[in-house]
């Protein structure tokens, strides 16, 4: 949640003023933003780093009577959202940048339509790959699908573009896609509030054939008016108070969202003359003033984070309009990886032919530091579920096949992904959300090898479903656990269709994992307790013998929540500890817990431990005791 | 009300620890002084127990929320081989403040190291480095408060705020229950340092 800060401000002028200044998570104000622009439905599926957007939004529906919702995935989602605009109310969907990908097909159709109430598309991208899997650049999907990319340079500038990204939308029968990245969305910058507009609509649908069944006869009139539409965008970007031109120069430097915030830095240091374009729609350009911006320049550089989208469109426009100067952009910045305000300084001063600034001393300090302080890369939690399955996983295929890694392990998105650091190493191969299930499916029909999925209940049910019925339709014979711990729990515990309650706090018939399975037409399936060792390692034997689909579900609920639960309700944590009949044998240390030691002998850190047990019960001389 | 202090910090640990609510709290003392902040952390994998940064620049013109190699001031590491980590980010005559308290490495791909041989590094790279152990000062008072005690260390080493503007800003970012334990966990972070420059 926000926090609330006031103080007295005194502009230059020496005028006293009293503004109310609020300390906001990027992202939160962004969510803000929206709900100034008069959002009236607010959905979407968690993703890093775009969840606390929709959070900010549901935290604060109630108040102005927002319909919100976490959909079962992006398409749904956008689906949902794109019902809010043909009612006419302006509509919001949320997503993190590989979400736009299982949204395509609905945010391709209806970008043909031209939309009623605006609507706008968050897309949250991750240059660096801090939680994602590609550094996949929204603003090529932008371009595919024609819609006008709104990208903020900071915190504060991403609310107020939020609620102007609405009026955008529906002056020009658009969705706008805002993109935002890893470094708009989680860091904290003061921001100043607006009142609400236009959020009291009464939605309706109207009926309008010709505009919304897009059958050939209609789709070939919309691609027409879609190019009249994006014509006519193009002209009037150049009026959105966003893009600018400051400060002169014969050098030009454009840069576009958050590297405008790393350019100014960096000319502030270098102390240079230069005339500055700042970007903040990277499509379409404001042509006119970035014809305006190149009159009289001597050379140009366009610094973006990951594709030169900015400087291929730059580079088109000066060539349209008859400039031959020079325009570098991926030449000097990186093509891959974020920016910082070093990388930045170091483009820069390359472009200018300017001492750069000597980043080797920190390199090898880093590689020292290397040298002697271990890694310590995210894991899975003291008492989470889903090491057992794991373990076993392991267990079974050291006893089917000794030493021989014969087991082929696809697994998924979630924080069961953690599953590949040893020492489980578990986890072989993870594309995206439902390809273990479906990649176990192709496998299996392959090679000779056992193979053992690994899937969480969330992303089951986002898109893990119909590869099941897949593996089923063409008799594939392999076995998949999904992992049920109740909750979407590496985003931050949103509720999804098998919790039994909604965000809006309306109880639901809660969807059981197990049902959906054998509705699919699956023969073998079990349900096992993700803390009894022996049962699981048992079950999973059995379904790897199987002919055919095994699903074992996997049930425990996410050690974060259950503990913070027992907390509240006065309960005690139990806690383990190593007794002297440790042997030292590391038995216990293939669990991978971050709250077992080892010298000489195992020991337990107290501040870690959860009491889940499962250590207990894999130490072969019950060495490992709850504390009295 | 001065609106004229500048400082770049950063803060680190690991997932747990309240890394986040403190970079909070101070991100507030800077604005409710009347400076600019811009603050960046660390979320998403980092928190299953992972390494967490934050990032946080206070000043009149702040463009970015993070810090170049070498341009920090204060680093307040709440575990010691996490602080090791962030070194590279502060200047050579910054200062630090650090818990001394470890937290063991699920990876053992190299062994824990000698918390002296940690504590010579740091200070062979930074002179005016603090050690307590905040996680054993925090325990008797709440083991939840170690952010507490650390705010309240590097209130005393380095910020250039007020005990007292701090305190506020805690008071305004805690739940009413917790305050007063913060505040005692703050206080005795605050007089383990005094007791070190003693």
């Amino acid at each position: 949640m926000y926090q609330i800060s006031q103080h007295l401000f005194t502009p230059t002028n020496n005028q006293l003023l009293i503004v109310m200044k609020h300390i906001m998570l990027g992202n939160e104000a962004i969510g803000r933003g929206f709900i100034e622009g008069g959002v009236q439905v607010a959905v979407g599926y968690p993703g890093t780093p775009s969840t606390e957007i929709l959070q900010y939004i549901i935290d604060n529906a109630g108040e102005y009577g927002i319909y919100t919702e976490w959909s079962v995935n992006e398409k749904v989602a956008m689906e949902v959202a794109i019902a809010g605009s043909v009612a006419g109310v302006r509509s919001l969907v949320t997503m993190k940048s590989v979400g736009l990908n299982v949204a395509s097909d609905p945010i391709n159709a209806y970008a043909y339509m031209g939309v009623r109430g605006g609507m706008v598309i968050v897309s949250a991208d991750d240059p660096s790959c801090h939680s994602t899997h590609t550094e996949q650049d929204s603003r090529y999907h932008a371009k595919l699908a024609y819609l006008p990319v709104f990208e903020p340079s900071n915190p504060g500038e991403g609310k107020d573009m939020a609620s102007v990204a609405f009026e955008y939308s529906e002056r020009w029968e658009q969705p706008v896609l805002f993109r935002t990245t890893t470094r708009i969305g989680h860091s904290r910058y003061p921001v100043v509030w607006k009142g609400r507009n236009n959020g009291d609509r009464v939605p309706e649908f109207i009926r309008d054939l010709t505009k919304y069944v897009n059958l050939p006869q209609n789709a070939r009139r919309m691609r027409q008016e879609l190019v009249e539409r994006m014509e006519k965008i193009k002209k009037d970007i150049n009026n959105l108070e966003f893009n600018r031109v400051e400060g002169d120069g014969s050098i030009g430097i454009v840069a576009s969202g958050i590297s405008y915030g790393y350019v100014k830095e960096a000319v502030d240091k270098l102390d240079i003359e230069c005339r500055i374009l700042k970007i903040s729609t990277p499509y379409p350009l404001p042509e006119e003033m970035v014809v305006q911006f190149l009159e009289d320049l001597e050379r140009v550089l366009v610094v973006e984070e990951v594709e030169p989208i900015v400087e291929e469109g730059i580079i088109k426009i000066a060539n349209k309009h008859g400039f031959s100067i020079p325009i570098y952009g991926k030449e000097f910045v990186p093509l891959t990886g974020e920016l910082s305000p070093d990388i930045a300084y170091n483009s820069i001063a390359r472009f200018l032919e300017r001492p750069e600034k000597d980043l080797s001393k920190f390199e090898e300090m880093v590689n020292r530091i290397s040298e002697f302080i271990p890694p310590r890369p995210p894991v899975l939690c003291p008492g989470c579920p889903h090491r057992t399955a794991f373990y076993s996983i392991n267990r079974v295929e050291k006893k089917l096949f000794k030493k021989e890694r014969n087991i082929v392990k696809p697994s998924d998105i979630g924080c069961y992904t953690l599953g590949y650091q040893p020492p489980l190493s578990a986890v072989d191969t993870n594309f995206c959300m439902g390809a273990s299930v479906g990649v176990a499916s192709g496998l299996s029909k392959l090679i000779e090898k056992p193979v053992v999925a690994t899937i969480g209940d969330s992303t089951f049910f986002h898109a893990g479903i119909p590869p099941l019925l897949n593996m089923v339709f063409n008799r594939a014979k392999a076995t998949v656990i999904i992992l049920d711990n109740r909750t979407t729990a590496m985003t931050g515990h949103q509720p999804h269709p098998g919790v039994g309650k909604n965000v809006r706090g309306e109880k639901v018939p809660p969807i059981i994992v197990e049902e959906i399975v054998k509705a699919c037409g699956v023969d073998f399936v079990r349900v096992v307790d993700a803390f009894d060792v022996k049962t699981f390692e048992e079950t999973l034997r059995e379904a790897v013998e199987y002919d055919g689909v095994a699903v074992i579900v996997s049930k425990g609920p996410c050690a974060l929540l259950d503990v913070r639960d027992k907390i509240r309700a006065g309960e005690t944590i139990p806690v383990y500890y190593v007794s002297d009949d440790c042997t030292g044998c590391k038995s216990c240390l293939n669990l991978g817990c971050p709250a077992i030691t080892f010298d000489e002998k195992a020991g337990i850190e107290e501040t870690l431990c959860v009491g889940c047990s499962v250590c207990a019960q894999v130490c072969p001389v019950n060495a490992i005791k709850v504390v009295e | 009300m001065n609106g004229d202090k500048s400082i770049n910090v950063v803060m680190c640990g690991v997932g747990g620890q309240g890394i986040v609510l403190a970079s909070r709290i101070l991100s507030e003392v800077a604005v409710s002084t009347g400076n600019q902040v811009y603050c960046t952390e660390s979320h998403g994998m980092a928190q299953r127990g992972g390494s967490v940064v934050a990032h946080i620049r206070i000043g009149r013109r702040v463009h970015s929320g993070l810090i170049p190699l070498g341009e920090g001031d204060l680093l307040i590491g709440f575990e010691p081989i996490e602080a090791v980590r962030s070194l590279p980010y502060i200047r050579e005559g910054g200062s630090a403040v650090i818990n001394s308290y470890k937290i063991p490495t699920v990876m053992k791909t190299v062994p824990y190291p000698e918390i002296d041989m940690v504590e010579g590094f740091i200070r062979d790279h930074i002179k005016k480095a603090y050690f307590l152990d905040a996680t054993s000062l925090a325990k008797p008072i709440n083991p939840r408060s170690v952010n507490m005690v650390m705010l309240g260390a590097a209130t005393k080493i380095a910020l250039p705020f007020s005990k007292k503007e701090v305190l506020d800003a805690i008071k305004s970012n805690v739940h009413e229950r917790f305050y007063k334990s913060n505040v005692r966990a703050f206080e005795a972070g605050f007089k383990a340092m005094e007791d070190v420059l003693e």
